[in-house]
Order: structure tokens, then sequence, then C-alpha cells
């Protein structure tokens, strides 16, 4: 068997078990975006499977005061849903901590802009 | 001093494996940053992975040899943890020889071993910090092909830092890396000058040491997944929004006299596609001096992050501590 068609079988074997980091792969509203009015939930979708009991999200104002938030819950295996109140205009930073499925600690911050 | 065309040879094999060091090569993450595994330097990282392969091809002249000679290598990496923060990588591959007249020679590098440990990490400011020490070992390599007869040891330190903290929005993603190092040699370079009895003319014999060297690499990097997931999210898709382009300078020079090579300096402008649990990087190998060539080269790598692969066997350390 050729070295090529052996690493393609491992790969094939590795590949349903392997979860890695869960890095961010999108959200809502959108990293460093500007939006006219806050959506009901903010949406972070990940690259991986998450952890959501380990998992944490805390939403800061453009002063840095934590914003009064509802509940965080799952929307999947790799989306978390934070509840968000009526947003002022302003600029709002996003702070997350990450578990992946294989315990794996991933972080990351962005902001986005509430416009008047 | 005259070079006989083997020389010559063997000098072009030796300028390529000064601009390809083997070294350990480890992904890191500090805070919001993951720095990837760069290609011709190590990074600040200690992880469980493996390169298979890295795979490099340059042509190197030589002046009074036997023309072009094309060097390809082929080589092997596996780094493992042994606790969270302190790994060992190993570094061994083939190499090939193809000079334009003569016929294509095969042959093996030295066989290089690495201990690293992480020494400070600031998750705020996106900084590592490591240090290391690098064994070469000889009598595993083919000589003929530019390895080393006698190893040497190498203190080393990393850096990486990213620019994550900084006010500015689209400098953010920026990242720099380092490595510098001093190579110590088992037995040192010694040249003897003899006298032709009959023209008077003077010619210089070498042993097989080596001298002394002072090295280092320095990577710049812009991080296309750090922008799309803490700048700006600019819809670049999966492909695209996951390359760091970047460009590597190493650098070596000798420490000690006398010398066999000069100074070398390359750049190694690129990008790397960095994945969940795997990367894959491809760049060019320009020499910025003519003691380094005079051609560019290119050099690709595909990695496997074990830690993300394997979590609960081979990707994490033997030691809980």
């Amino acid at each position: 068997m050729r070295f090529s068609s052996v690493i393609l079988s491992a790969f094939c074997l590795l590949s349903p078990v392997a979860h890695a980091h869960a890095f961010l792969d999108g959200a809502i509203p959108a990293v460093g975006s500007t939006i006219a009015s806050a959506p009901p939930d903010l949406v972070l979708n990940f690259t991986e499977g998450i952890e959501p009991r380990f998992t944490r999200v805390e939403l800061l104002d453009s002063a840095g005061a934590p914003v009064a938030t509802h509940d965080q819950r799952s929307g999947g295996p790799r989306q978390l849903l934070l509840g968000l109140p009526a947003l002022k205009p302003g600029d709002y930073q996003v702070i997350w901590h990450a578990v992946s499925v294989d315990t794996h600690k991933t972080e990351g911050h962005f902001t986005f802009h509430v416009a008047p | 001093m005259n070079i006989t065309p083997l020389r010559g040879v063997v000098a072009a094999a030796a300028l390529a494996a000064l601009a390809l060091p083997n070294h350990a090569h480890a992904h890191a993450i500090a805070g919001d940053r993951t720095f990837p595994v760069t290609l011709t330097m190590d990074d600040p990282g200690v992880a469980d992975e493996a390169s298979i392969p890295t795979f490099s091809v340059q042509r190197q002249g030589a002046d009074g040899g036997p023309g072009p000679v094309y060097n390809y290598n082929l080589g092997i990496e596996y780094d493992k943890r042994i606790t969270e923060n302190f790994g060992l990588a190993v570094n061994w591959g083939g190499a090939a020889q193809q000079t334009l007249h003569g016929s294509t020679q095969y042959g093996w590098q030295n066989l290089f071993v690495t201990a690293k440990g992480r020494a400070y990490m600031n998750p705020e400011h996106e900084f590592i910090l490591s240090v290391g020490v690098q064994r070469e070992l000889s009598h595993v390599g083919t000589t003929q092909l530019g390895a080393d007869t006698y190893g040497s040891t190498t203190p080393l330190v990393y850096v990486g830092k990213g620019m994550g903290d900084l006010p500015w929005d689209y400098v953010r993603p920026f990242a720099v890396t380092g490595e510098f190092g001093y190579t110590i040699a088992d037995v040192g370079l010694k040249g003897t000058t003899t006298f032709d009895p009959g023209t008077g003319q003077p010619s210089t014999s070498f042993n097989a040491g080596n001298e002394n060297r002072y090295s280092g690499g320095v990577s710049i990097q812009y991080s296309l997944p750090y922008l799309q997931a803490q700048v700006r999210d600019l819809g670049l898709g999966p492909v695209l929004g996951r390359m760091i382009p970047l460009v590597e300078f190493t650098w070596s020079s000798p420490a000690t006299a006398p010398s066999g090579l000069g100074t070398t300096w390359q750049a190694a402008p690129g990008v790397i596609w960095l994945g969940s649990t795997w990367q894959f990087g491809i760049e060019a190998l320009i020499p910025l001096n003519k003691t380094t060539g005079t051609n560019v080269g290119v050099i690709a790598q595909f990695h496997i992050f074990l830690d993300d692969l394997l979590p609960n066997s081979l990707g994490k350390p033997l030691l809980e501590w």
C-alpha cells in the first residue's frame, strides 16, 4: 500500500472521533457589525461541538458594565444562544469562553454597534 | 581556497540545510490568538502534533562546482507533551540531491531532538515565551548530502505576540513570532594552511567540524480567522477565512572563526490554511544574500494536531502535572 493511501486511510479512521478546539464560526449580530436594533438572541456558532454548561458568554456595554441578559441556552451542538434585552444605541462587547466536547478551552471577544 | 566539485555539492547541500533548519514545530494558543505552525522556524507552542511531511526543494548554484544542484528534503516530525507545558520533539527525514550532470544521490538527514517548555503566557496580551534546547545527533545523516559529521547543541528562546490588544481594528489580526538560538558545535571547525612547495601558493584544508553559530527567525502573520472572529466578519467563507498570510525571515551567522559558511538570510512568504485538526502551509524560499543562494525554492507542509484528533490517547500529556 502506498504511503499516501496509508495516510488517507488513517484520516478516514480518525475523522469521526476528532473534535478539536471550538472557535467562533459566526455570530448574530455579526462580528464588528452595526445593527439597527438588537435581535432577541445573541447567537454564537462554533466550529466544533461545545459543552453549554461550561461555556460562558458575557455582554458588556460601552462603559464596560455587564448588561443584564436573559438565559443562556443551547441552540444545537455547536450553537449557543443568549437572550438579549432591548439594547440602547451604543457599542457592545461580547466576551465568550468555550469548552469543546473534548474539553479544550478557547476564548474570544468581539464588538457590535447598535445604531441610534 | 579551491573548491572541488564534491565540496561544491556538499557546500550547496549544507546551505540548504541551514536554510531549512530541522526545528520542531508546534501550534499555540494564547488568549484569543492561535499561532499556527510556521514552516522554516519554530513557534512558541508546546503541543501534541506531527508534520507528515514537510517537503522542500531548492536549487543551489555552485560557483566553481559542478553546476546547479537541486536539493530535495522530505522530513517528518513528532511532538509529544510530557506535561501540559513541556514536551519533546523529534525531527528526521530524507534528502535527495540531483546534479545537472550526475546521478541523483539519496540519503538521510541528521536526527534532531528538541526539549521545549512554556515559561510564560499572558492570554490578555496574546503573549507566549518558551525556552528549549535542541540536540543534533550525528552519524545518522548522510554527510555527502550536507548532514553534519558531528553533532551540536542549541539553546533556544521562542516568543509569540499577537496584536489583538492594540486599538486599531485592522492591525489586531497581526502577530509576530520569533526564535533565537546559539548553536554550539561538538567539534569546532579548524583550518590548516599549507604552502605548495613549488608555487608557494597557500591552500587551506578544514576538518569536519563546524563553527558555533547564531541563528534565529521572525515571522509576521496576518490571521484572517482572527479578523473574522474577533474584529469584523467580512464573510470570507471557509476557504479564505481560514488563511493566514505570513512571511518568515530566518538568519544564521557564524559566531566563531574560522567559518565554513557565512551569514545566511532567507525570506519565506506564503500562506497557511488553518483547519480545526490540521493545517497546510506553502511558502517560497527566497535567499536574501548571495551566500544563501540565488534561486527561489519552495516548502510545503501538512501538519496534524494530535491533541485535537486524539485528545484521549496520543493527544494528551503523558503526565498530569
